[in-house]
């Protein structure tokens, strides 16, 4: 490993050089030494790559093959992840959570294999401590690095970028936000766990009174109901009367997410889009955020049905 | 052709995880005993580039009452599956006395265990383990690998952490590569389009083999080669047996070869090494 800090180092012969990509192709870097030459537009060192890989852990709803978008900014590392135009997921890592942020005042943002990525991180496995982590990234054209030291063991990685697509733009600020919810997470996940999950849809109904959860199926119907003032609720906000119905499979990575997250704020806006922001306490005493969108099943919006 | 022995009682646990090892490995293993040892051969499918595992434990460190004949040089060779003697040695958990023994029942040969436990009252348990006989011909073409010698030896790194980084690579792709030289430091990488990972340690030891002058630390001796990671991180089950010793053997060009060691038990892995 060189002595210099600021950067990811190429040991002797040992580098990672990865998979560089161009556009939407793939090519290895074969000249080392043209690796080595190039500056680093970005470098960021935290001490303990555990608690990045919890936060992003939120973002994972794939077994394998999951792709997300990075982008790098001088506020710090958002990860973004979507399905088609009804979902998506963002966690923030915050420049504070790191030791050290050199951003070079270039912002840049590209997509990854997430899946390996989480991989990379979770190297030494769930029991390792003390796992350090540095990340670099030379361009566009070059890998995204990764190095995790523990012990004795220094890895390096080098993950293929993938040109990005415009992401989604829910503008959610940009219809009324009618209702708003702060619960605890474990309530929330209790609620949504008793659910029947082989169903495909469900509702949420929010109401003056009461939150409901409902889903109908093949194997009959469920409902949750908590009263306004029920205990669960750390505030709760209604302007109107709604009910929306969701597909579960997209409500499912934030509710998953739950399990890390000590509460969550949920809204809804006028056309029934609804937003989860889950806050979650680092290791370090830190807060960090993650949140999903998921947009309404067309036919109920502000269905005044009871 | 006669055998019996009794299962020392604090040593059920030990022979209860060498079978688990190999057993995570393949079900069907040889069994091999001798006055002296007791081996559990893997060597199936050797020339399509299949790994080999053999294994050996003195048979004093296990048993008591150990006594084998045989018109074979008082040797005996048997083919079993190791599931189902798993099954009997879990019977034998803090069982006050496990015996067993090579039995025929209607002309069918079985390893039969008698186990007895001590509880509110004495219970016994007998498990016959079935087994197929292997005649001296048979088992004369079980011939251990013979290799030149390696091109670097070293001491592999901890591996309750390397199980989880080669379990993390196992997702990357097929092949390993494996380089080590003879200044303490070892690297394992795997790639694909999406990803390169490679791990590496310095600081490892060089093992002192037995009757050979120490090594001489050489940093410009090193060797590598490319092995299915698949059957590589077969390996790393090894340390259920809390080995003392694991060493790493580079033979350039041909296999990456494995040694297990726990005082009176080895254990070898031959890994072939895949040439792309």
């Amino acid at each position: 490993m060189s002595d210099d800090d600021s950067q990811l180092t190429n040991n002797n012969g040992g580098s990672a050089s990865g998979a560089g990509s161009v556009g939407n192709h793939t090519t290895q870097n074969s000249g080392k030494g043209d690796e080595e030459q190039q500056q680093f537009q970005f470098v960021c060192k935290i001490d303990n790559a555990r608690i990045l890989h919890n936060i992003l852990s939120a973002l994972a709803y794939k077994k394998d093959g999951q792709m997300a978008t990075l982008s790098i900014s001088a506020n710090g590392l958002k990860f973004t992840v979507e399905e088609s135009n009804s979902f998506q997921g963002n966690a923030f890592l915050q420049q504070e959570l790191f030791q050290e942020y050199h951003f070079s005042s270039k912002h840049e943002q590209f997509k990854i294999n997430f899946s390996l990525l989480l991989d990379c991180l979770n190297i030494y496995g769930s029991g390792a401590s003390f796992v350090s982590l540095q990340i670099g990234y030379r361009g566009y054209g070059h890998p995204l690095l990764l190095l995790l030291e523990q012990g004795g063991a220094t890895t390096h990685c080098g993950l293929s970028t993938l040109d990005s697509e415009q992401l989604n733009n829910f503008n959610f600020r940009g219809h009324n936000i009618v209702n708003k919810v702060i619960m605890e997470a474990p309530f929330l996940k209790e609620a949504f766990d008793e659910l029947d999950w082989s169903s495909t849809n469900a509702t949420i109904t929010l109401s003056p009174n009461d939150f409901r959860l409902s889903t109908a199926g093949a194997s009959g119907s469920c409902q949750v109901d908590y009263p306004h003032d029920s205990e669960v609720f750390e505030s709760f906000e209604c302007k109107s009367h709604q009910t929306n119905t969701y597909k579960l499979a997209l409500l499912s990575p934030a509710i998953k997410a739950l399990s890390i997250a000590q509460k969550t704020q949920m809204r809804l806006n006028e056309i029934g889009l609804l937003s989860f922001q889950h806050m979650i306490e680092n290791e370090d005493k830190n807060i960090s955020f993650v949140d999903f969108f998921v947009a309404p099943l067309e036919e109920d919006m502000n269905d005044n049905e009871d | 052709m006669r055998f019996k022995a009794r299962v020392l009682p604090d040593k059920a646990t030990l022979f209860q995880r060498v079978v688990s090892t190999v057993l995570q490995i393949s079900k069907e293993c040889v069994i091999h005993l001798t006055q002296t040892k007791m081996q559990f051969i893997l060597a199936a499918e050797i020339t399509e580039g299949g790994m080999q595992v053999w294994s050996g434990i003195a048979s004093n460190c296990l048993f008591e009452d150990y006594a084998i004949e045989s018109l074979n040089n008082n040797e005996i060779a048997f083919e079993i599956s190791l599931d189902h003697l798993q099954r009997a040695l879990k019977s034998g958990q803090d069982a006050s006395e496990m015996l067993f023994k090579l039995v025929k029942k209607n002309g069918v040969p079985y390893l039969s265990f008698v186990i007895e436990k001590q509880g509110q009252q004495t219970m016994s348990i007998v498990q016959d383990v079935p087994i197929s006989m292997l005649t001296q011909v048979q088992f004369s073409s079980y011939i251990e690998p013979h290799l030149p010698d390696p091109d670097v030896q070293i001491m592999m790194p901890p591996l309750k952490i390397l199980r989880n980084v080669i379990d993390k690579m196992k997702n990357v792709g097929e092949y390993l590569s494996i380089w080590a030289n003879m200044a303490g430091e070892i690297r394992f990488k795997v790639e694909s389009d999406m990803v390169t990972i490679q791990t590496s340690y310095r600081n490892l030891d060089h093992p002192q083999i037995e009757g050979k002058s120490p090594p001489r630390v050489n940093p410009e001796l090193e060797a590598e080669g490319k092995v299915r990671v698949k059957q590589f991180s077969k390996f790393l089950y090894s340390y259920q047996v809390l080995p003392n010793n694991v060493v790493c053997c580079i033979v350039e060009g041909k296999a990456v070869v494995i040694h297990i060691l726990l005082d009176d038990l080895y254990m070898t892995y031959y890994i072939p090494m895949v040439v792309l």
